[in-house]
Formats: C-alpha cells, structure tokens, sequence
C-alpha cells in the first residue's frame, strides 16, 4: 500500500468511526433486520461500494489491503454492515472488476461502483456447500442465448442486490465447466425467497434464490465463458481475506470492551483488571488479536502466485474466524452477568461472530484442505523453532502412514489447525515493529506452544469409528 | 517425461490411497467415483509437484478429474 493510500483509508476510517458515533447502531439494525435507508445513503456518499473497483469504473481502485482495512473499521461498529459491505466489494464484484468486458463494466459495474446497484454471490446449493463440484445449476443454450435452471442457498445481501453473480454449469463448454451469470432480480423466472431467520447478523439480508427458466442474453457470463475456475481463486481469495479482516475489527472492539468493562468494575476493593487471571485473559486476547492483524496483513499481499495466496486466504479466514470467537467469548466472560444482558451489546456480538467460522469455507473443510497441505508438501515456510516441532510430526506421521494419510481426514484436520497457528506466530513475528508488537508476537508465541501439543497425537481411528458406532446405535434405539 | 511414466507414478498413489492393486485402478474412470475428494487431491498434486518440480492449480484434478485425462495434461504440461 502506497503512503497516499494509506493516509486516504486512515481518513476514511477515521470518518466512519466519526460518523458511526451518531449514525451506526448496531443492536437496532439487529432487532430491526436491516440497515435504515440514511446509512446506505450515508456509505455511498463516502464511496464505500466503489472501494476495490478501478477508478475508470468509477471507484476508488483500492488494494486488498487498503480494503480490508476499512472492512475492519466497519466490523468493529457492526458485523451485519461488514458483511453486506464486505460481500459487495469481495465477491460480488470483484470477478466483474477482474474479468468482465468493457460493455458488462459499463453496463453493471459503474451503478456497482456508486451503490446504486449492490451486488450479491451466489454459489452455495442445497447439496452443494463446501464441495462446488457438485453444483447442478445450469445455464444452456437457447436460441441465441442461455436459459439458467436451478436453486441457490445462503445468498448474502440476496433481499436488495439488484446484480447476482450466478455460479453455473455450462456443459456446451465441457464436462467441468462452471460460469459466473449476472442475473437481474426481475428478470422473469427468478425468485428470491424471503430473509432468513438467523442467529445472527441478523442486519444483513440472507435468502434463497430460485431460478426457473431464466432467459438470458450471452452477454450475461463474466469473461470468457465457462472459465469460472480460473476466476474463482482471486475472487474466493478476496472474500476470505475480507472476512478475516473483519474478524480482527471485532475482536478489537471485543478487547476494547472488555478492557473498558474490566478498568470500572470493582470487585473485592480494587478493579477487575488488577487480577491476575483477568490480566492474563487480557493478555491472551491482545496477543491474539495481533495474530490476527498479522494474518490479515500476510492474506492480504496479493503479489505472492495464486496458488499461495488461495493458501494465505484460507488460512487467515480460518485462524481469525477462530479467534474471533475465542475473543468475543471470553470478554463476554470478562463482562460477567452484564455481558449476557443484550444492552451491553457483547450477546449479539457473539451472535454476530458465530457465522464466520462457517461462511466463505466451513473453516473444518479448510482446516483439512490446510492440514494435506503441509502434510504432502505444498505449504512451502521459512524454518522456526515451533515449526521444526510440526515439521518432525509431519514426517513420522508420513512415515507411518504414507499416501493413506490423506483418507485420515481427523488427523488432517488436526494438522491444519497446528499449521495456522505456528503461521500466526511467524506472521507476528514479521509483523511486529513497536516494543509492544515484540511482547504481543512473543505472547502469541508462548500460546501457541502450550496450544500445539494435544493437536499433534496420532489419534485412535479405531476407538473413534467405535464410539461413532456405539453413539449412532444409541441414537436409533433411543 | 512419457505418459506411461506418469501413468504408472498416478496409478501407484491412487492404489495406495485406495488400498488395492494398482492395476485395479481404471485410468478413465473419474477420481471422484472412487470416493477421492479434494483433500486426496492435495496429496496426488503434492506428490506430482514434488516429483515433476512444477506448480499445479489447486483446481487441476477438477480440471482432468481422471487418470488419463491428467496424464495427457502433464505430459502436454513437461513436454
């Protein structure tokens, strides 16, 4: 990030977090199941929904970094206007931005651009979550253009997003060919289902989307079509990197409430945070957010190759999801009886936490997908003491196990949660500049090393297939 | 480096995760019919890396989701 960007996004975060003291109140747009008309108004005026979009197309042609900086503000005043905010400068536009021709940029991604338009991804289907290969979504030919069939779940910003981002199966082109089509709400044959009820950001709009028989010109597929999976890893990977930043601007705001909590509540003749299992709470949740920022940093770089960055992204959004709840949890702890009653506003925020360690990636398939690869070698780190630790397990698991290991997707799983941890800890370290950074980074260094060990056993695949069977039995006895 | 060659290194790591012969491995048939999912994946394109000193997409076995249809590639790929 330039020194001129960088001074611009402090600016704009600066002017969020001026205008959020009177404008943005999360617990109501909770309880009211939406954003009020001003604060869009508000957002598009700042040109909020222009961010990672080129200037040509009438944004501000921002950096990943850049944006997730100013997703992170966002988060840490309201996690239902960080997910519409971050899904319609992620996702919902980012492959328009990237791949789109000049006709379709004019045509969707200026209106895009100013928030005239907002824009929605639609790729999650009933049978299809975590494995996109099983999508059965189709766009085929008719006449002159295509007809697209099938059903989507789980669509973010689906109740007011006026261009959707439809992945689809084009078998003209081949076998295992998927495209993205823009559809229009009014377009005849789509039905977008009414919002669902969540647990929470419950602010921002989820639905269905029904498609039956929508009649579309070609001109609707981004790019070339039939080339989705060539899109997808920048697109995904934006949307990973943009959850894990908001992630880390929540659980900022979770520490700077517990801190708050912790300073003015007296117990025993003497504040909260004079005790040390408090202090050592603090401590742990301080490192961890650092981790976090240091993690969104290393997402964020988009000059590393793809592959590497899919990696990055996915372990940022994994590890920062994780830890996300890990803070939010415990300064509802530290907040005692206060922290359960909604006014203090941490029940909504644990709510509100709770989805980012399903969305963009259910973080046990990533945790898996992690975990093979740095067991068969394609995570490729610099060396460290925590990391010879994982090394030397990696490779007596290898030995043992061989190319079978990648069937024991339990272990896998376990890898993968060690490897982000440890890369967390070379994260901090790389990020650490000020003598604070240092004592935060060695902090999460400390953690990782007491966290590593129970995720390193080789487990008893034995006795869990048996007490699977024995709970199942239970289960239909019962 | 021949299609054969390839082949016989895919038809090995295939058999191993599957824990049969590797002649049991038919090389039209899709990696997904066997049950392979993408963390399987991750091990065959490591494994490939390694040996071929190359850089696959993640997406490359949904791209040539069968034995011989990834052995074409490869070839095509080191030629």
């Amino acid at each position: 990030m330039s020194a001129a960007e960088q001074a611009a996004v402090q600016e704009l975060r600066r002017g969020l977090a001026r205008f959020a003291s009177r404008h943005i109140d999360a617990q109501r747009n909770d309880k009211e199941g939406g954003f009020p008309d001003e604060l869009l108004e508000a957002l598009r005026d700042m040109g909020i929904f222009g961010l990672s979009i080129p200037e040509e197309w009438g944004g501000s042609g921002l950096g990943l970094a850049s944006v997730c900086s100013v997703v992170s503000e966002i988060a840490s005043l309201d996690r239902s206007l960080a997910t519409a905010v971050g899904l319609h400068v992620g996702m919902g536009t980012r492959t328009l931005s990237l791949f789109g021709t000049d006709e379709q940029r004019e045509r969707f991604l200026k209106p895009l651009a100013s928030g005239e338009y907002l824009a929605a991804f639609a790729a999650t289907e009933p049978g299809a979550g975590s494995d996109l290969s099983a999508i059965t979504t189709r766009a085929v030919p008719r006449g002159d253009g295509l007809v697209v069939d099938g059903s989507k779940v789980f669509v973010t910003n689906g109740g007011f997003a006026q261009v959707f981002s439809v992945l689809a199966r084009m078998p003209e082109y081949g076998e295992a060919a998927v495209g993205l089509v823009m559809l229009r709400p009014d377009d005849p044959g789509v039905e977008i289902g009414p919002p669902e009820d969540k647990l929470g950001i419950r602010a921002s709009s989820t639905t269905t989307l029904h498609l039956d028989a929508v009649a579309v010109p070609r001109d609707r597929v981004i790019g070339s079509p039939g080339q989705a999976t060539l899109q997808l890893p920048s697109t995904l990977g934006w949307g990973r990197a943009l959850v894990a930043s908001g992630c880390s601007g929540v659980s900022g705001a979770a520490l700077a409430s517990a801190v708050a909590h912790t300073a003015g509540r007296i117990q025993f003749g003497a504040p909260l945070s004079k005790l040390a299992v408090v202090r050592e709470h603090l401590a742990d949740m301080d490192a961890l957010c650092f981790a976090m920022e240091a993690m969104v940093h290393r997402a964020s770089d988009e000059g590393v190759g793809e592959g590497e960055f899919t990696r990055r992204t996915c372990a940022a959004k994994a590890f920062n999801s994780e830890g996300c709840w890990e803070v939010c949890d415990t300064s509802l702890q530290l907040h005692g009886g206060t922290g359960f009653i909604e006014e203090s506003g941490m029940p909504v925020m644990l709510c509100d936490a709770r989805i980012n360690r399903i969305f963009d990636g259910a973080n046990d398939m990533l945790f898996t997908q992690l975990g093979a690869n740095e067991a068969f070698g394609r995570a490729k780190h610099p060396p460290s003491a925590l990391r010879e630790r994982l090394d030397a397990h990696i490779a007596a698991l290898r030995k043992q196990f061989g190319f079978r290991l990648a069937r024991n997707y339990g272990v896998m799983w376990r890898l993968g949660q060690a490897a982000v941890m440890v890369e967390a800890a070379e994260a901090a370290v790389d990020l650490a500049q000020s003598e604070a950074d240092v004592l935060r980074a060695e902090h999460w260094q400390d953690m990782v090393s007491r966290r590593l060990e129970p995720l390193m056993p080789t487990p008893d695949r034995g006795r869990i297939d048996a007490l699977f069977d024995a709970l199942r039995d239970r289960m239909e006895r019962a | 480096m021949s299609k054969t060659e390839i082949e016989t290194r895919l038809r090995d790591i295939v058999s191993e995760l599957l824990e049969c012969g590797p002649a049991e491995v038919d090389a039209d048939r899709k990696f997904t019919d066997y049950g392979l999912s993408s963390i399987e994946a991750i091990a065959i394109l490591g494994d490939l890396e390694d040996w071929l000193d190359l850089d696959l997409p993640t997406n490359t076995l949904w791209d040539y989701p069968s034995l011989d249809r990834l052995a074409g590639y490869l070839v095509e790929l080191t030629a």
